[in-house]
């Protein structure tokens, strides 16, 4: 029996169907899961369905949920009140970013408390111990400490595990998760999917679980949608989409993602693979694969030896300094074309391993050498595109000024030497006036490695340059990085969290935890036969 | 873009509207008004106290003071002596060769030469006070535009100030940070705990009292919240990671400063002077009001209300609403616009 029943749901804004025609249903107990890309329509649709979109987005439809008293009533035609009485009790969400989520100025305990009392009257002892209890079967450690803290004061993780506990506080019978696992690192993502999936089936709850990655809804979802420029365009069941997918745009989605056994070929993109004909019908195009010239690895250009962070909690009255070592002895060398992945969870040191090798920071001791025969400086790309361009500058601007302040070309040079770059980034030329609000997430990262090269570096850090971006996007940047190398023979020192990723791109590869190196070595030859325990774990946490 | 989102803010617009206008005719000042002599300081005890719309005639004769300043560029500033003094009068003949007249309200009749009378051919004019006389005869039309001019002067010039330091100030202390931002926040949080009024009573102590003066006393205390604000703003722009890759290409600090993070405080910046121009106004009012601002017979805004605050209860309300009334549209207009901008130069919408 179907849960929850939504039949031509239609999202419109400012004349632009978000969403256009949805249908679908939720059975009992059973998880859909959704995926898409940026744009897709994906969360439109799980927030239209309880009307929490903003009042200038327009929706009709049909929503039939049926409600624990067994009766079934069209959520788009419930009023604010009916709607609120719902929202959490019977229909409960857990959201992408656990920190914003949670209201940093209560603790844990009292925040999952008011969900309680906002629908339940229930009295003080029983409430605390009903909370202590859901702590504990979300697998949260020491409840009780949990239960007085503020959400700062635990992990990303554990704020997750809050969330999660919050959304069941009412036993809900539909549970909606947006992209619960994405702000998290890869190895508590699993731990979190897995937690979800097995509560839901304990307490036979029905769950719409949304995910950007595929490859994620695979140990999750009984049934998947994919949903491609607000509309659906292939739904079925886990196994067939899997085994036996049907609409060019789901079968793009496999073949476009980065992975260890693509490494050697050029990544096909979604627009190389899936065309639309004039009636909107989408169609699927050739393509061959093609594989890349093998790098040839040339001298050593960068040797790090020993490198140490620690940062001191200076107090005022306290004469003793604390020191906190972030990266505790880290040694490498890098071959120029070639790339060196980074791997790690948030907190390993990565990003200040990166900043000690921009100079942006001082290492506590060690030293690098850059053994470039130019002594170029080495250029960085950052994670987040739309905060590493200036809002105010064109991309023209910010691709010479570099140029102009390092002296390196001729005021006359500079404009060609700019418009050079854009070219070769993949830019048109009328890219050198637009502002950055005018352009999209990838053309934005496009000017970011223009920017970057634009002072002719030898080696170049990529600080998760891939990571905020859309697969089909992804898939684009990290061919043309590969391009660049073997046009400009440039070191890429790749940082990621993502071991697919960097399996795509790397030739050597190092495992950093806690501020250490794990694992270095081939990448190949970790991949298949890692020594560390910890390694074991990462590629197990990616690869089952 | 800036300007059509403005443009819908009605009440914004009419405040600009209102602005502009008294800049006119404050810019203007004393080529406009009917009494153009320094500090519009002419009196006529005879017409003392008169409603708005009075009208009376007027004598010229040959101006007695000896020394005569000629007209000059600063004129414009300062405003000039006439070439000849007003005499107000009921009704004037003409007998031989003198010149017989009765003082306005006044039944003695009284004579003077031919000889004294400025030009023979137009021995009189009419003259009409559009917003009637003080206590001692003046106009308080020429009055009030002239104290508009200083109290919009005082609000220009105090934002001036107060833009270059607080400006300077924040950038150092936001960009900085450290020891820099220990000093100057220490500066601020001494600045901000003295009462402002206070303050700058003490610095008009010092530095005396006079048209300057006021200008640097206003301007030196409303720096600091301008600091403030521009502070976190940079705090939070500095984060960004176009400031890292800046640092990163190997731009200066300068050059970060004035090319990247500048730009993107421009709109808090502005919106800030305007919330400041209409406090500096508010401030100078306040100060000539308890006369430690501008000092007699320069006329300021606050300083009228000053002068004919006792005359409320009298029959001659307005010499005290008029300026009151200018001042309250003044600031008011000021918050309009900077509340059209704000709205309009919010990025987020």
């Amino acid at each position: 029996m179907s849960l929850i029943k939504i039949s031509e749901f239609n999202a419109i804004a400012e004349d632009i169907h978000l969403v256009k025609d949805v249908s679908f249903d939720v059975d009992e107990g059973k998880i859909t899961g959704i995926v898409g890309e940026s744009g897709s329509g994906k969360s439109v649709t799980c927030m239209g369905i309880t009307k929490l979109l903003p009042k200038t987005v327009k929706i009709n439809g049909n929503v039939l949920f049926t409600k624990n008293d067994g009766k079934t009533i069209d959520l788009l035609h419930c009023n604010e009140n009916e709607l609120t009485k719902l929202r959490g009790k019977e229909i409960s969400y857990v959201f992408q970013e656990p920190m914003t989520a949670l209201n940093p100025v209560y603790t844990c305990g009292f925040q999952v408390c008011e969900a309680i009392l906002a629908h339940q009257k229930i009295n003080k002892n029983e409430l605390k111990s009903k909370v202590l209890n859901l702590f504990g079967e979300v697998k949260l450690p020491d409840t009780e400490r949990i239960f007085n803290s503020y959400p700062h004061q635990i992990s990303g993780g554990q704020r997750q595990r809050v969330m999660i506990a919050m959304a069941l506080a009412n036993n809900p019978r539909l549970l909606i998760a947006d992209e619960p696992t994405t702000a998290l690192d890869a190895s508590v993502q699993k731990s979190i999917i897995d937690l979800m999936v097995e509560m839901v089936k304990k307490r036979g709850m029905s769950m719409i679980f949304i995910s950007h990655d595929l490859n994620c809804l695979k140990s999750v979802a009984n049934h998947i949608i994919v949903m491609y420029k607000g509309q659906i365009v292939e739904t079925g069941d886990k196994n067939k989409i899997f085994e036996n997918p049907s609409h060019p745009y789901t079968k793009a989605l496999m073949k476009t993602r980065p992975d260890y056994k693509n490494a050697g070929y050029i990544l096909p993109t979604i627009s190389d693979l899936i065309g639309q004909n004039e009636n909107g019908e989408f169609f699927e195009k050739k393509f061959e694969v093609i594989k890349r010239n093998k790098n040839l690895i040339g001298n050593k250009i960068l040797d790090v030896n020993n490198i140490t962070k620690s940062y001191f909690k200076n107090s005022f009255f306290a004469k003793n300094k604390n020191s906190q070592a972030v990266i505790k002895g880290i040694s490498f060398s890098a071959y120029s074309n070639s790339t060196i992945g980074i791997v790690g969870e948030s907190g390993c040191g990565k990003s200040t391993l990166a900043k000690i090798l921009t100079n942006l920071e001082k290492e506590t001791s060690g030293d690098f050498k850059n053994l470039s025969t130019d002594k170029s400086k080495i250029q960085m790309v950052f994670q987040d595109p739309y905060s590493s361009l200036n809002p105010t500058i064109t991309a023209g601007e910010a691709i010479s000024e570099p140029m102009i302040v390092n002296k390196i070309n001729s005021k006359k040079n500079t404009k060609q030497e700019t418009l050079k770059l854009l070219e070769l980034t993949g830019l048109t030329a009328d890219f050198y006036y637009k502002y950055p609000h005018q352009m999209s997430g990838g053309q934005r990262q496009r000017v970011c490695i223009a920017r970057a090269l634009s002072t002719k570096p030898s080696i170049l850090i990529l600080d998760e340059a891939v990571s905020a971006l859309d697969v089909s996007v992804q898939s684009q940047i990290l061919n043309l990085l590969k391009d660049l190398q073997s046009k400009l023979s440039l070191t890429y020192l790749f940082i990621s969290h993502d071991l697919n990723i960097v399996g795509y791109m790397a030739d050597e590869i190092i495992i950093l935890k806690n501020g250490k190196i794990e694992e270095q070595g081939k990448l190949p030859e970790i991949l298949n036969n890692p020594q560390t325990e910890y390694t074991k774990f990462l590629i197990n946490c990616i690869y089952n | 873009m800036i300007w059509k989102r403005f443009k819908k803010n009605k009440l914004a617009v009419a405040g600009l509207i209102f602005i502009c206008i008294s800049l006119l005719v404050s810019v203007m000042g004393y080529i406009v008004v009917p009494d153009h002599t320094a500090d519009v300081n002419i009196m006529y005890p005879d017409i003392a106290l008169k409603k708005p719309g009075f009208s009376c005639n007027y004598l010229k004769v040959k101006s007695k003071s000896s020394e005569k300043k000629t007209k000059s560029f600063f004129s414009f500033f300062k405003g000039w002596d006439s070439d000849f003094d007003l005499i107000s009068i009921d009704t004037f003949w003409q007998k031989n060769d003198s010149i017989y007249f009765k003082n306005y309200n006044n039944l003695l009749i009284q004579n003077i030469h031919k000889s004294e009378i400025y030009n023979l051919n137009n021995i009189s004019l009419k003259r009409i006070s559009v917003l009637g006389t003080d206590r001692y005869g003046r106009d308080l039309l020429s009055r009030l535009v002239i104290g508009t001019r200083v109290s919009i002067a005082v609000g220009l010039v105090a934002v001036f100030i107060s833009v270059i330091i607080g400006l300077l100030m924040g950038l150092l202390a936001g960009y900085f940070r450290g020891w820099v931002d220990g000093v100057i926040m220490w500066l601020i949080n001494i600045i901000w705990s003295l009462p402002t009024l206070m303050f700058v009573i003490a610095l008009t102590f010092a530095i005396g009292k006079g048209f300057w003066q006021i200008f640097v006393a206003i301007g030196l205390t409303s720096w600091v919240e301008l600091a403030r604000i521009v502070r976190g703003q940079v705090f939070s722009i500095r984060e960004k990671e176009f400031i890292q890759a800046a640092t990163v290409m190997g731009f200066s600090n300068i050059r970060i400063i004035v090319k990247h993070i500048l730009p993107n405080i421009w709109g808090t910046v502005i919106i800030m002077s305007v919330a400041n121009f209409a406090s500096a106004i508010l401030l100078e009012a306040g100060l000539s009001f308890l006369g430690q601002g501008l000092q007699p017979p320069a006329p300021s805004l606050g300083q009228m209300i000053k002068e004919n605050y006792a005359f409320i209860v009298f029959d001659a309300s307005h010499l005290a609403i008029f300026p009151g009334l200018m001042i309250a549209l003044l600031v008011m207009s000021v918050n309009f616009i900077g509340n059209g901008l704000r709205d309009a130069l919010d990025v987020n919408e």
